[in-house]
């Protein structure tokens, strides 16, 4: 089937699951947002798993591996976070903005960060993310504790002002190049390249969550519904990181051979930060954030090392596409705590495989999912990369190496301790079923993945 | 003078605005500089939207004036009378640290941004400056409120290095829409969070 039919039929499937919840009566808002959900999805899988030919142009939208990937990942996550929200927004109390927004909110959200993972102009990828950090700062205020007010004011005011240095880059392409149009991105002088790269790193760097700006990413996801805490993570900021990734090409086939080490640097030191912030931290959620900060330095740094080993992106990719599930196994696993035993501190939960076997089969693999343990995915790409920066880039090989481990032995470590023991919380079966069925998705996707997937090229 | 002299003076004018901004102790009088940034940025586009008979630039002068200039300060205004606690000196931000760290920052900007002004051959230096300073703003206040003007100021510079450069697409006026629809959607959260928790303090959130 022609890809650009598919597309257009998920956008539209998503536009009006954005709009149609306001108008239905609340019972039947969590079906109709699901199908829609699932109807999205179901349009989206064959263009992630057929891979139309590179650079697929149609007029402001590309239809490229990288964004078919993304386009995949986006669909996915959009349905299952749309399934469990079911066992999220019923149990909030407080409401900072009216429940009936949440679901249209819900589709919008991943409606924007498929739009800007697929625009093919700089420009309008810059807005659809900041359209994104809008619909997404709503989706943590629909709740109306002081703390979900908090962490999205912070969110709004750090993601907006970062991307506005985004925003300067894509000026300076603009004025420089004569163009926003990424196919077509060029620059005839290589400080100016450099220049455009280095602010786009920081720009659209921030809304990945890279160090040092990574300030409203603990904060963000520790505060949202875990649905939202799971698209966050698993679909917005691998989305934002593929701009940069585009923008980055762009600039390093301009002759601004300095942007590799740059990113690759800012990669591992993110991975390592985020790490050793892991290991002290005792919040739920917000180590599952950090978690997420990990995995987007290691993606960050591969990135960086595509450039000398291109037949890299591939495993990101599959990297991005399988921390996504993982990530999200872990956040509904925290959603369910904190909404049915106000749990938020990891130190409050024990025993999670004998009182709640779906959420610790969930937990256990999402956990090894995210820090790359075989035979998930994630590992060859986390070992090509540092095989390909220990010959080009040893320094920072050995930064994200350290990275990598601490973060292994940190997050599993956490996750074991809250499934082995007795006396555990107890959670609804339908929940548990979910949790468990999204980390075993995980782990077959990542089997798919090296057994058959074409890898892109 | 020349038309290119005057829009460099409005420029400048908005640029020791927000550096106004960042040394101002006051909240009030914060958001009263804010307002005159806004005002004289406005200047800055309208004159150089004459100069090149653009309609785009136009109208982002018109929204500069309008949102930024007008209607932001003065919602802001009226919630600062309404809340007395305003009225009294933020005790976490002092004007002379800020002052100093702003003429660092506005240093390390003028010299980083230097090679990419002779290759571009516009002046970049000053929506730099005004960049770091309104970020420094946003970093050295705690107060929701002073943040919102930081970011206004962040919104300005970003156009003002658009209009600089020369850059003739719709694409800065959708920009500059857009980001004051998050502008709004702030001011929101800070109205509505004020009704139920009272003033907005962004403390470190503890895990």
């Amino acid at each position: 089937m022609d890809p650009t039919v598919l597309f257009t039929a998920e956008i539209a499937v998503m536009g009006a699951a954005s709009v149609v919840p306001l108008f239905l009566p609340w019972e039947a808002r969590w079906p109709f947002t699901t199908i829609a959900a699932w109807t999205a999805f179901g349009l989206a899988l064959p263009l992630a798993v057929m891979q139309p030919e590179a650079g697929l142009a149609h007029g402001a939208l590309c239809l490229d591996p990288l964004s078919d990937v993304m386009v995949g990942v986006t669909a996915a996550l959009y349905a299952v976070s749309a399934t469990a929200s079911r066992y999220s927004l019923p149990m909030m109390k407080r409401f900072f903005l009216p429940d009936r927004l949440y679901w249209g909110l819900l589709s919008a959200f991943a409606l924007t960060i498929t739009l800007a993972a697929t625009s093919v102009d700089v420009g309008y990828a810059w807005m659809w993310l900041e359209a994104s950090t809008i619909v997404s700062a709503a989706l943590i205020l629909v709740e109306g504790e002081k703390a979900c007010i908090e962490g999205a004011w912070r969110y709004l005011i750090v993601a907006s002002t970062g991307l506005s240095i985004g925003l300067l880059s894509v000026v300076v392409a603009i004025k420089a190049a004569g163009t926003s149009d990424l196919l077509s991105l060029a620059f005839k002088d290589p400080t100016v390249a450099s220049a455009v790269a280095g602010l786009a790193l920081v720009g659209f760097g921030t809304k990945v969550g890279l160090f040092p700006m990574h300030a409203w990413l603990p904060d963000a996801h520790g505060t949202a519904p875990a649905p939202v805490s799971a698209m966050l993570s698993g679909a917005l900021l691998p989305a934002a990181l593929v701009v940069y990734v585009r923008v980055m090409s762009a600039c390093v086939s301009s002759g601004a051979h300095s942007v590799v080490p740059v990113t690759v640097t800012v990669g591992a030191l993110t991975t390592l930060v985020a790490a050793l912030l892991m290991t002290v931290q005792r919040n739920i959620k917000r180590t599952f954030a950090y978690s997420s900060m990990d995995v987007m330095g290691v993606a960050t740094a591969g990135f960086g090392a595509s450039v000398y080993d291109p037949g890299l992106v591939g495993p990101l990719m599959a990297l991005i596409a399988v921390h996504a599930l993982g990530k999200a196994g872990l956040f509904y696993t925290a959603g369910v705590l904190h909404r049915y035993h106000g749990i938020k501190r990891l130190d409050d939960v024990r025993g999670l495989g004998r009182s709640a076997p779906g959420l610790a089969l969930g937990a256990v693999l999402g956990a090894l999912a995210v820090t790359g343990a075989p035979p998930f995915a994630t590992f060859p790409a986390e070992v090509r990369t540092l095989t390909d920066l220990a010959t080009h880039e040893p320094a920072q090989a050995v930064l994200l190496g350290v990275g990598m481990t601490v973060a292994f032995f940190a997050l599993n470590f956490k996750v074991v301790r809250m499934v082995v023991g007795d006396g555990g919380p107890e959670a609804p079966r339908g929940a548990q079923a979910l949790v468990g069925t999204v980390g075993s998705a995980a782990l077959g996707l990542s089997l798919y993945l090296l057994t058959t997937w074409k890898p892109i090229p | 003078m020349t038309v290119q002299e005057i829009a460099s003076l409005f420029g400048v004018v908005a640029v020791i605005s927000s550096f106004m901004v960042l040394a101002e102790d006051y909240i009030r009088r914060a958001v009263v500089w804010s307002a005159v940034e806004s005002f004289f940025l406005a200047g800055f586009m309208g004159v150089y939207a004459w100069a090149s008979r653009s309609l785009e630039t136009a109208a982002l002068a018109a929204l500069t004036l309008v949102v930024r200039g007008v209607i932001v300060p003065e919602i802001l205004v009226k919630d600062i009378k309404r809340e007395r606690v305003w009225e009294h000196r933020e005790l976490t931000a002092t004007s002379r640290r800020a002052v100093v760290w702003g003429l660092v920052v506005s240093l390390v900007a003028v010299v980083a941004m230097r090679p990419l002004e002779v290759k571009v051959g516009r002046v970049l230096s000053l929506p730099v400056i005004m960049l770091t300073v309104s970020m420094l703003t946003i970093i050295l206040r705690e107060n929701a409120i002073a943040q919102l003007v930081g970011y206004v100021g962040v919104e300005n510079s970003v156009l003002y290095a658009g209009v600089s450069l020369g850059v003739k697409t719709p694409l800065l006026l959708e920009v500059g829409a857009l980001m004051d629809v998050i502008g709004a959607v702030l001011l929101g959260v800070i109205l509505s969070a004020e009704k139920r928790y009272g003033p907005l303090e962004v403390e470190e959130l503890v895990g």
